[in-house]
């Protein structure tokens, strides 16, 4: 969107453009998140990416997928290890970008369960998570020694909930990321695919 | 997560279909045919949404017996339903409806109430639908059936489905049927190859097998349809 500039008209549009660059910095805290994925052979995948997922030695098949967002490009690597679903993220050049790991809402530990709780009470009237995940965010190595000794190395991950919601605005689906003690990092809104070949 | 509560659900139902198997085998009547629909919804505000559904039948094949019966085309039916779609709760959608069916020489008018409810797997979408519905036509004792599907979406490619990417659909329904004094039963079970064209835009072509039957009478028949559904969401 382009302003036309008129210098004597700057300063009547000094709260427009305030409310544009309020309005700009929003996104950052509540977005709408468009993904588009689908499943890629381990050849297409970044050579990097596939040598660290190869290090892991998972005993199971490893899925890939190329996901395309606002973020950009990225590959993942999921796959079933130790009883889990976790999921590898990449960039498009194969450098490690997280992991996550499926957990139960119940396994976020004190106190920043507590804090999580509290913040979506405060957020919504009404909430239901649908998936929970921890997020490591750390050197390869690091997260490297998690995957093959879980539960031997001691870290902090963020934690990364999809949230089914009532707010003002109706009933949405959100992905809300929050830091190591609870605090809401990030929130975005979902939008979900339509199902309306499964209601009819 | 691992919705654990839902596969009780689904092993009825798978059961349900299994246990009518040898009874759609050993069937007197059988029907095969086409079955065409369009199936479109509308976003409304505040999250209402309106559905309308055109379903046409052809029927090829009616039979007695496990003999091969000629090949009949025949216009069976046209189903027009429109169904308003509502918040019940949080992941629960309630819809209320009404079918108007043109049969050969009469008609039909059906009321119905359904919830549906549908959720992200790791890889797909698992829907349930539950529904009530009342059926009116002339000379005929009003017929209610109680209904349950629950239904996979696979996708083919990835852990969702996206514009120009192939899905599978499956699925078995149960219903329970009270007409007249008489109970009886229906068992489905559905198999679709659907691509999706554009966004919110469908095409599925499948079959669809349905076992019926009576429980006071030897009368069962069994349905075997050739599908061709079109879905459009806006």
């Amino acid at each position: 969107m382009s302003i036309p500039f008129h210098p004597t008209s700057s300063i009547r549009l000094l709260p427009l453009l305030a409310f544009f660059i309020l309005g700009a910095s929003l996104p950052a805290l509540a977005q709408v998140k468009h993904e588009a994925e689908t499943g890629v052979r381990p050849e297409q995948v970044p050579g990097m990416a596939l040598a660290f997922v190869e290090f892991c030695q998972f005993r199971r098949e490893v899925r890939w997928i190329e996901e395309r967002s606002e973020l950009g490009l990225t590959y993942e690597a999921k796959a079933r290890h130790d009883g889990r679903h976790l999921s590898i993220e990449f960039d498009s050049l194969g450098n490690l970008l997280d992991l996550e790991v499926e957990i139960r809402p119940h396994e976020i530990p004190s106190p920043a369960r507590e804090q999580v709780g509290q913040a979506l009470d405060a957020r919504f009237s009404a909430h239901r998570v649908e998936r929970a995940q921890a997020q490591y965010v750390g050197p390869e190595q690091e997260v490297l020694a998690w995957v093959l000794a879980p539960g031997e190395v001691a870290w902090s991950p963020s934690f990364e909930l999809v949230v089914q919601g009532r707010d003002a605005e109706g009933v949405h689906t959100y992905e809300l990321l929050f830091d190591p003690e609870g605090r809401l990092l990030r929130e975005s809104r979902l939008v979900l695919p339509n199902t309306e070949h499964l209601d009819h | 997560m691992k919705p654990k509560h839902l596969r009780p659900r689904l092993l009825a139902a798978a059961l349900l279909c299994w246990l009518a198997l040898p009874n759609a085998l050993a069937q007197q009547e059988h029907r095969s045919g086409l079955l065409t629909s369009v199936n479109l919804n509308k976003k409304l505000r505040q999250s209402l949404a309106f559905n309308f559904k055109a379903e046409n039948r052809l029927l090829f094949w009616h039979g007695d017996g496990l003999g091969l019966a000629p090949w009949n085309p025949t216009y069976e039916r046209v189903d027009l339903a429109s169904t308003l779609l509502f918040p019940l709760g949080l992941g629960l959608r309630g819809g209320a409806g009404y079918m108007f069916r043109t049969l050969p020489g009469a008609s039909l008018h059906r009321f119905s109430a359904q919830a549906t409810r549908s959720r992200a797997l790791h890889r797909g979408r698992l829907g349930h639908r539950y529904l009530a519905d009342l059926s009116l036509r002339d000379g005929r004792a009003p017929s209610w059936r109680l209904r349950y599907r629950p239904l996979l979406e696979l996708p083919l490619a990835g852990d969702a489905v996206d514009p120009g990417e192939l899905y599978l659909k499956l699925g078995p329904e149960a219903l329970g049927i009270a007409a007249a004094g008489e109970l009886g039963w229906e068992a489905r079970a559905l198999l679709n190859l659907g691509l999706q064209t554009a966004p919110g835009q469908m095409l599925e072509l499948g079959l669809d097998f349905r076992w019926a039957g009576v429980q006071s009478q030897a009368l069962e028949e069994g349905q075997y349809w050739l599908t061709l559904s079109w879905f459009a969401s806006w």
